[in-house]
């Protein structure tokens, strides 16, 4: 490791290109990097041989063909930094990246158990992962998969699982607090970009988890550890232990059953039970579904982003035709149970994300340009807001005109539903408040986005004093 | 940073094989813990695996009638994703 050669094949940050992502910069491995628009990986000559070994083992085959890493085509183009490149590869792209705080609890789970299998379906092939991000999993077709290609490398027997501790902070200690203290504990992930920091999750957990021997083993136990040596160095001679393969495989097998008997049951929460009761009589309800599947076998898009969707009743019209749905809620309860469908029934189209559209998520990491905020994922080609004005306009004080504008830079095509004063669900927000909405009816609402959209359709609902839109963003 | 190299060093007498500078710093405290747990854990594991092995093998004996689910079936790692609760 001191062989100066070797030295310097490793790249080092001052090389990076500036068409290299803003994510992509820990590993020397290698870097993503986009091209005349499509999106690249360089494999630079340090990686090679792990990269061999991934491709020739049958791993690389193996994960592929389970759907748990993204395929990859070599590309046959200029590396980006030739003389540190052993190849470029070009990877599957995947629709829509979200992040571990928009996920519900299903989905960090599942994304837990997803790196886990991985790790074992490596170490029978003799690699390791040698990181274990939450970011590397992105949800596509409807389950979770790694698209760090690059996250590989040779296993060597005895020494420990280098990515333990960042296993600990982005899966388990956060499903640990959404499970035993509050289910928007999640949000500490936004805040925290490597993670929750263990001695924070061990201070929040409650005592009770100190019974469980591997909640008490990998977080409390681990974050006291974590404490003890933060200010000690460690000498290579005064460590006379090694890992076995079987300790290692012991420690994977620990991981995975501390992960699988993590659970959340959602209820309580103020939507959950919100189809049954609404203001939708069943025909008002058929109505309505009518109208959104009209309207989108008239507009035809190739996505749609469905604000406020609940349990996605309504995205699934979209998901259901085969076009890449993402049902966005406030309420976790909501986005677990929706996704907990898409499990059952097997859904590829149909993405739930739990988002607050008061406060989307922020671009964030290093130089705020890690981790794209959500306009910066934006636009959508089509998104619907069925029931979802009032929240915004009322309950949050959004003004129509500020609506109008933030709608037009996320989509192109907009489904709107517009809930009048007459409105019960309107009524109740407004019961112990102060009217101060004058122009809060339909004349202001058609002429509040008039100015950025053709209104082309307004329709009634049936049994409903809500009137539902179709609009086209003007250029 | 030391313990990055420490990593490093440890590595270099196993094998010529370029380690690839494992970037992620992996925690003094992280390692140490699983090195000092290494030997419960491992023994853990091959209880679990035995037992299953065990249990496979009664399930075999009384139901013989009945067609046998291959053992290949209950390997982890088999599952599909998405299934994975």
């Amino acid at each position: 490791m001191n062989n100066p050669a070797m030295n310097n094949l490793a790249m080092s940050n001052s090389q990076r290109p500036l068409s290299a992502l803003d994510s992509s910069f820990r590993d020397p491995s290698g870097f993503l990097f986009s091209r005349s628009g499509t999106l690249y990986r360089q494999v630079n000559q340090s990686y090679r041989t792990h990269f061999d070994t991934l491709m020739s083992s049958g791993l690389y085959q193996e994960l592929v063909k389970s759907g748990r890493l993204v395929a990859h085509q070599a590309a046959d183009i200029l590396a980006e930094i030739p003389e540190l490149a052993y190849q470029v590869i070009q990877p599957e792209l995947i629709p829509f990246i979200s992040y571990p705080y928009e996920w519900g609890f299903s989905q960090l789970k599942d994304a837990a158990l997803c790196t886990l299998t991985i790790q074992k379906m490596a170490l029978e092939k003799g690699m390791s992962l040698k990181d274990a991000s939450a970011y590397n999993i992105q949800f596509h077709l409807g389950h979770p998969t790694l698209i760090d290609t690059l996250s590989f490398e040779v296993y060597r027997e005895g020494e420990p699982w280098i990515a333990y501790r960042q296993f600990c902070q982005h899966f388990l200690a956060p499903l640990a607090l959404m499970a035993y203290v509050d289910i928007r504990l999640s949000q500490l992930l936004r805040t925290y970009i490597d993670g929750i920091p263990l001695d924070l999750a061990s201070r929040l957990l409650p005592s009770r988890t100190k019974y469980n021997l591997p909640l008490a083993t990998h977080i409390h136990l681990h974050a006291a550890t974590q404490q003890r040596y933060s200010d000690k160095t460690v000498k290579r001679a005064d460590v006379r232990r090694r890992m076995s393969r079987i300790a290692f495989l012991g420690l994977i097998d620990n991981l995975e059953s501390a992960v699988r008997h993590l659970s959340w049951k959602p209820s309580g929460t103020e939507w959950a039970g919100y189809y049954t009761d609404t203001n939708y009589t069943p025909p008002a309800l058929e109505h309505k579904k009518q109208i959104v599947s009209n309207f989108l076998d008239r507009i035809q898009p190739k996505n749609v982003w469905d604000l406020g969707a609940n349990t996605g009743l309504f995205s699934r019209l979209a998901s259901e035709r085969g076009i890449e749905t993402i049902a966005f809620d406030i309420d976790p309860a909501a986005v677990e149970l929706n996704y907990q469908q898409c499990q059952q029934a097997k859904e590829k189209h149909l993405l739930p994300l739990v988002m607050d559209f008061t406060n989307p998520s922020p671009s964030i990491g290093w130089n705020n340009r890690e981790r794209d905020s959500l306009m910066e994922r934006a636009p959508a080609q089509a998104a619907m807001a069925l029931a979802l004005v009032h929240h915004l306009a009322i309950s949050n004080n959004v003004p129509l005109p500020q609506l109008a504008a933030f709608f037009r830079e996320l989509t192109r095509w907009l489904i709107i539903e517009f809930v009048p004063k007459t409105d019960s669900q309107v009524q109740r927000l407004l019961a112990t408040r102060e009217d101060i909405f004058p122009d809060y009816h339909f004349a202001g609402f058609e002429k509040a986005f008039g100015e950025s959209f053709h209104i082309h359709e307004a329709i009634d609902v049936q049994e409903s004093q809500r009137r539902m839109y179709l609009m086209e963003g003007m250029d | 940073m030391q313990f990055v190299h420490f990593v490093q060093h440890s590595i270099g007498l196993f094998a010529p094989l370029k380690r690839n500078f494992a970037y992620l710093d992996p925690g003094t405290g992280s390692f140490l813990l699983q090195l000092l747990l290494a030997t419960l854990l491992g023994g853990l594991f091959l209880v679990r695996v035995f037992w299953n092995r065990i249990k496979d093998f009664f399930k075999r004996v009384f139901s013989k009638n009945k067609t046998v689910e291959s053992p290949a079936n209950e390997q982890p790692g088999n599952e599909q994703p998405g299934n994975e609760q």
